[in-house]
């Protein structure tokens, strides 16, 4: 059957509010050609015109993101207009440029949820990976949001050189008095695809760590949630592209493009439109962007004639086309894909690799920043 | 009419008092035509027996009494205690309703 965006609610708004962020983790998942400036950012009329569209065609959540969503100067005038249309507002944060203000003001402004990402457990890690000095703040701030009654999940980023720090991590959200944590291993795309033999981890530390979160989880029963969140190289099917490409997400990038999900600006041939020029309901609905990879006719072989297409649509578009080179290609995460091959290499690569602990003189991690971003224009 | 008394609620449900979680949020969905439930990582569609159980819980309350004004409200419902017992472990299993001694255990090792 062909699917049409009429079919379809976009719940999910996320609203990449900008690029830039005080950070450099060398996993990030924005696009590698970061733009020099910030000058063709959306307005802060258009971006109330967007979440206004948007939630006309039924989105209920929303995520402020970026970059870093607090470098924009109208954060608070954004949250307050968005909260005023009935929407269940996310803040996506660092915790940079956050405020024991900001986040009371957020708290009357209606704000639902703020999730802060840590990027080690110790003040070492977490400011070499972020490149910043920001792990004393970041725990203030947590703190602060607590205090002031905001719903918060904390956020750690897993890969290869802080895997290992899992057990301390998840000891400090809980000294901090976190309700919700979330394991997130690295998935590659962008930046992180282009880091990806210093940050993918071997199997066995992987499975170290998941069993260092179950470890914790008995001991601590309840008090927490955590969530572990698996790489999904390490399964042998792929995950659904987005909730499934067209049926759920809505990305709006900082300068207005819209699409069906974050990392889609990758894949050849494709136009991608903007709310500058064309309204949000028929691009949903109508746009050639939205329509290429809706329901299953799109596939090929293994996956067209494959009895479970339905439930993972042939995985990630991207990762099939960053991978394969085709982004028609059933996703190679899969075990049925002829290129599986391609994930094992790159899993037994990582588990080779001696120093699985410290970083690697002569492949250096290459940090997110408008700098080196130079290199991918 | 037959209030409920606690010896006829299931062992599982907490006999103090029920109260939704402060993270979740019911809301009315024009476009979905129904009412939903929104958490940090996504929304539940709620039928309209879930919404009238979950409504009457933004304030604390026992599940004795709740199921007793429900069953004022609604007296020709003949499975209604069963019903909202069931309801009430699944949504106590979900987080979507805490226990109100929990929430004060919370409140006081946060401010610590
Ligand atoms: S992943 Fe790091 S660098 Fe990228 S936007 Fe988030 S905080 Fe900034
Ligand atoms: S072949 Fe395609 S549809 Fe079948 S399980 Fe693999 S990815 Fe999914």
């Amino acid at each position: 059957m062909t699917e049409t965006g009429a079919n379809h609610i976009p719940m999910w708004l996320l609203a990449e509010l900008t690029y830039a962020c005080p950070l450099q983790c060398p996993y990030c998942s924005n696009p590698l050609q970061l733009p020099a400036s910030r000058k063709k950012e959306l307005s802060t009329e258009q971006w109330l015109s967007v979440m206004k569209q948007a939630r006309a065609l039924g989105a209920v959540q929303l995520g402020f993101s970026g970059g870093e969503p607090l470098v924009r100067q109208d954060f608070q005038e954004l949250l307050e207009a968005a909260v005023g249309m009935g929407f269940y507002c996310n803040l996506i944060t660092s915790a940079v440029g956050l405020t024991d203000e900001k986040v009371q003001a957020f708290k009357q402004a209606g704000l639902s949820h703020i999730q802060i990402s840590f990027q080690g457990s110790d003040e070492t890690t977490n400011n070499t990976f972020g490149a910043s000095n920001s792990f004393h703040h970041k725990m203030d701030m947590t703190r602060s949001v607590i205090r002031h009654g905001i719903p918060l999940g904390l956020n750690f980023v897993l890969h290869r050189q802080n895997m290992h720090q899992v057990t301390a991590f998840l000891e400090l959200a809980l000294s901090l008095g976190a309700e919700f944590v979330e394991l997130a291993n690295t998935q590659y795309y962008a930046w992180a695809l282009h880091n990806r033999d210093q940050l993918m981890p071997s199997r066995e530390q992987l499975a170290e760590a998941e069993a260092a979160t179950n470890r914790f989880k008995e001991k601590h029963g309840d008090k927490m949630r955590v969530f572990f969140v698996a790489p999904d190289y390490f399964h042998d099917r792929p995950k659904k592209c987005s909730n499934g490409w067209g049926t759920t997400f809505l990305t709006v990038t900082p300068e207005g493009e819209v699409l069906p999900c974050q990392s889609a600006k990758v894949l050849p041939g494709l136009t991608f439109p903007s709310v500058k020029d064309q309204d949000l309901k028929s691009i949903w609905r109508e746009s050639e962007l939205f329509n290429r990879f809706r329901g299953t006719d799109w596939m090929q072989e293994p996956c067209a004639s494959c009895p479970e297409k339905e439930q993972d649509l042939g995985g990630c578009r991207c990762q099939a086309y960053l991978l394969t080179g085709d982004p028609y290609a059933t996703d190679p995460v899969c075990s049925l894909s002829p290129k599986r091959h391609l994930v094992d290499e790159a899993i037994a690569a990582a588990s080779q690799d001696q120093q699985q602990h410290n970083i690697d003189e002569t492949r250096p991690l290459l940090f997110r920043n408008p700098r080196n971003a130079k290199q991918f224009q | 009419m037959t209030a409920s008394n606690d010896s006829t609620i299931d062992h599982t449900i907490p006999a103090a008092p029920l109260m939704m979680n402060g993270k979740y949020r019911l809301q009315w969905e024009e476009a979905q035509d129904c009412h939903v439930l929104l958490y940090p990582e996504g929304l539940v569609k709620l039928s309209d027996s879930a919404y009238e159980v979950l409504s009457r819980c933004q304030q604390p309350v026992t599940a004795a009494d709740l199921i007793a004004q429900l069953q004022q409200d609604y007296p020709d419902a003949e499975t209604l205690a069963r019903d909202v017992q069931e309801f009430l472990i699944h949504a106590l299993q979900h987080h979507w309703l805490i226990t109100t001694d929990q929430d004060s255990a919370m409140t006081e090792s946060q401010s610590q």
